[in-house]
């Protein structure tokens, strides 16, 4: 049944990877917007650890070195629908989005190492504020009530296109490359409007678009139970358009240099039975490294981002399993800095992956709780509360002739 | 698994999904966190810092006024289309209706045709109270539709007369035979036009100054008649006969004017007790003129230190306005529109005038009450992003009503504004 029902995920999870983002007030403030976590399942229920895992459904999204592990050609899909409570003293709002987290392909071509294809999202800055207040006149308009509003709307982000290639070395080092086409845009829209008596609006509207180029390595060595990965990704600076503009004028446009940072991350896992996995990640973005024409705040010199988590399959090798016992548990726990000097979030998740066509498909469902602060500002903190979905599908195109009969 | 199911289970998880999140307290935006944003520019969530309010009060008036539609400009109380004479009150029109004889008349007469009548008639008067006694009329010729020659009838125009009055069936019709040389030059004009093309040949210019029409013009005028009448579709009807082998047959052509129009103007003694008051009035679109003392806003602007307030976001008059004969303009009443402008100069010729008051709106609609509210933010904006001029004009006409000879009297207009930053 479960497997019948692929399809029509597929069709949700699509159509959801179009939908809007949940809105971090802390995200707002830096200059590329709140990271995300560009994974497929099996890492986004192990909280984005993966750098050192092999396998075939974590396809290139950790470690580009993984492609050379896989052994069939596979499909994933995962989208997040994330809940966010913004607290500030005594009052609150919740606010709710679908964040697109990746779609990728990989396909092996045997003793050629295997193609790797995804386009995922990396960061995340859409935010919207809106406050009013009544407008001050004399009571000559007491008549005449007017209300100002402030509205703050951003959109955009990060995204990338990659395609890769992973190649085995003797079965002993792993490699993995990637090139990948950066895009990041960002539209910001700072509305004054007037509403009663009189309707008018003033708006201001600023935009960046940078489109650059980048590479993504990654090493992998599996050393019997222990696997140590290694990944990278540099991006390179590029000119990019900054366009402002009020409505009603003409807009000014410019043309300012723009480098994303760089990042590094570091992973081991350790598969201490067939039931019974366990993984780590460390890894840093150098923003250190970033570089705009742009005003921007205060950042850290490293974001460093640790995550850990746990993989239990009660029967993995049984013959005639029960279906439950063949599911796929899995938990993480995450604590990330944030680009800003003192914003940082945790995150724990719990999952299950649940194997379709006898293995070769495999649809997880995550839950995420999380909680995202900044010391600038004690009064204000952000929880987040996510319902992950993701879609894994495999099929063995090149079977082995190894066996004989 | 058909498609169809699949499709289905899909909708379904949207539709539980979407209700779950229409059930939960979910909100589209917020300010909470909004200190967030106050960190990285101030300037974004303050209020004080992104509006200020300015409220102004008649004192604001320095000056009103009214610029008259005189007999001795024709830019002011033109109105085509239409044929209104008479006077009222302080108000008097005249019309004026233009034929032109051209090819698509000319072309139906034969040489050896004979002219019986060349009729004027104007059908159909409007039955309303106020405008069905047409008086006496007169109608003379009229080399041109200047307003300075069409207030007064011209003692030395080559044809004048006064139209008949004709009753036909329910229908009352005014109507008068053209005579004289009028009446000669049009039917020589058409008869003439086979024998003038004919000897042209192939001399294109030579046709092309033959085909060139004869205006033929009368002025109307209603004297001193007291009341007021409207005519309606003009036309010019040319009775002749033509020889058919032994027979004569009597054929008539009908023509119809080329424009018409009334110019309604005041008397002088109306521009003289007028002027002062600020005044509209749409037969002779009067225009009532308030001058705007704008220091106190600049004033209000460069005193702030809250932040470089230096575009308008809104800005708008609010006035009252009542009928000159005392019966005030509420919401209720709807049939005025009024056209209106804002600006540093004052404008005093009409052309200019006239074409200025593109900002429209109408009683009923941009109505609080017994006020009317004049949104000028797009006609202040330009103003604020160049120069401050120390004071402004407002000007308030009456570009359309259902009454004609509809005066509205303006009270002193207030003015309020909320300026705002750019952020760029």
């Amino acid at each position: 049944m479960i497997s019948k029902n692929l399809k029509s995920l597929s069709i949700l999870i699509i159509s959801l990877t179009f939908g809007l983002h949940a809105q971090s007030m802390l995200g707002s403030q830096y200059p590329m917007g709140l990271p995300t976590l560009p994974s497929t399942g099996p890492s986004l229920s192990l909280e984005g650890t993966g750098t050192g895992i092999q396998n075939n459904f974590l396809g290139m999204s950790k470690n580009p070195a993984n492609l050379a592990s896989i052994n069939m050609a596979v499909f994933n899909a995962a989208v997040s629908l994330e809940f966010l409570n913004l607290h500030h003293e005594n009052r609150a709002a919740n606010l709710f989005g679908f964040e697109p987290q990746i779609l990728s392909l990989a396909i092996p071509f045997g003793n050629f190492g295997a193609l790797g294809l995804s386009f995922d999202q990396r960061n995340n800055s859409d935010f919207k504020t809106h406050s009013n207040s009544a407008v001050q006149y004399s009571n000559l308009f007491s008549q005449f009530p007017d209300t100002s509003h402030l509205w703050m709307v951003q959109d955009g982000g990060s995204k990338v296109w990659q395609a890769g290639w992973g190649y085995s070395i003797l079965n002993k080092v792993q490699l993995g490359l990637t090139y990948e086409r950066y895009y990041h845009t960002n539209h910001t829209n700072f509305i004054r409007e007037i509403t009663g008596s009189v309707n008018d609006t003033v708006i201001d509207s600023s935009s960046i678009t940078y489109r650059g180029n980048a590479i993504r390595g990654g090493v992998m060595v599996p050393l019997g139970k222990l696997t140590l990965g290694m990944t990278g990704e540099y991006i390179f600076a590029d000119k990019s358009t900054n366009l402002d503009k009020v409505v009603g004028t003409d807009a000014t446009y410019k043309e300012i240099y723009f480098k994303p940072p760089p990042s590094l991350g570091f992973g081991a896992s350790y598969q201490y039975s067939p039931e019974v996995l366990v993984a780590a990640d460390v890894g840093a973005t150098l923003w250190k490294e970033f570089y705009s024409d742009l005003e921007r705040p205060e950042l850290r010199n490293y974001a460093m981002n640790y995550s850990l988590g746990g993989q239990y399959i009660p029967a993995p090798n049984l013959l005639t399993p029960r279906y439950i016992e063949t599911v796929q548990y899995r938990g993480g726990f995450r604590y990330t800095q944030l680009p800003a000097a003192k914003a940082s979030e945790v995150a724990f998740s719990l999952g299950a992956g649940l194997p379709i066509e006898q293995g070769g498909g495999l649809i997880d469902l995550i839950l995420e709780y999380g909680h995202r602060w900044d010391s600038n500002f004690t009064k204000y903190n952000e929880d987040f509360f996510g319902i992950k979905f993701g879609i894994n599908g495999g099929r063995k195109w090149l079977k082995s002739s190894d066996t004989s009969y | 698994m058909s498609l169809r199911k699949n499709i289905l289970i899909a909708v379904s998880a949207g539709i539980t999904i979407l209700g779950f999140l229409s059930c939960s307290n979910l909100n589209d935006s917020t300010d909470v966190g909004n200190d967030i944003l106050t960190n990285s520019d101030p300037s974004l969530t303050s209020f004080d810092k992104n509006f200020l309010a300015f409220s102004g009060d008649s004192n604001q008036v320095l000056q009103y006024c009214s610029i008259p539609g005189s007999s001795s400009d024709p830019l002011f109380g033109i109105h085509n289309g239409m044929i209104t004479l008479g006077n009222k009150g302080m108000e008097s029109s005249t019309g004026y209706v233009k034929f032109l004889i051209d090819d698509t008349l000319e072309t139906k007469f034969n040489p050896g045709d004979s002219l019986l009548s060349i009729t004027i008639q104007f059908d159909t008067l409007v039955r309303d109270s106020e405008h069905y006694d047409p008086g006496n009329i007169r109608i003379q010729s009229c080399l041109n539709d200047s307003a300075s020659v069409r207030t007064i009838p011209d003692q030395s125009a080559i044809f004048s007369d006064t139209l008949q009055r004709q009753v036909i069936g329910s229908d009352t019709i005014l109507v008068d035979t053209i005579s004289g040389k009028i009446k000669d030059s049009i039917f020589s004009a058409c008869t003439s036009y086979v024998n003038r093309i004919t000897k042209c040949g192939k001399d294109t210019s030579c046709t092309r100054i033959q085909k060139i029409p004869l205006p033929i013009a009368f002025s109307l005028f209603n004297g001193n008649h007291t009341g007021l009448c409207r005519l309606q579709k003009p036309a010019m009807t040319i009775r002749y006969t033509r020889k058919n082998n032994n027979k004569t047959d009597t054929l008539s052509q009908t023509k119809k004017p080329y424009y018409f129009n009334f110019i309604a103007y005041e008397s002088q003694e109306a521009i003289d007790s007028l002027s002062a008051l600020p005044l509209s009035s749409y037969a002779a679109e009067r225009v009532a003129v308030f001058k705007i003392n704008l220091q106190p806003l600049w004033n209000k602007i460069d005193s702030s230190k809250q932040a470089n307030f230096n575009e308008i976001l809104s800005a708008c008059f609010i006035i009252k306005g009542k009928n000159l004969f005392s019966d005030s303009i509420t919401k209720f009443d709807s049939t005025i529109e009024y056209g209106y402008f804002f600006s540093p100069q004052l404008i005093k010729d009409g052309y200019y005038l006239h074409d200025s008051l593109f900002a429209r709106g109408r009683t009923g609609t941009s109505t609080n009450g017994d006020s009317i509210l004049m949104p000028v933010e797009y006609l202040l904006r330009p103003i604020i992003r160049s120069d401050r001029p120390a004071f402004g004009y407002l000007y308030i006409g009456i570009s359309s009503s259902y009454d004609l000879w509809k005066r509205v009297l303006w009270g002193k207009p207030l003015f309020k504004a909320v300026v705002t930053t750019l952020k760029r």
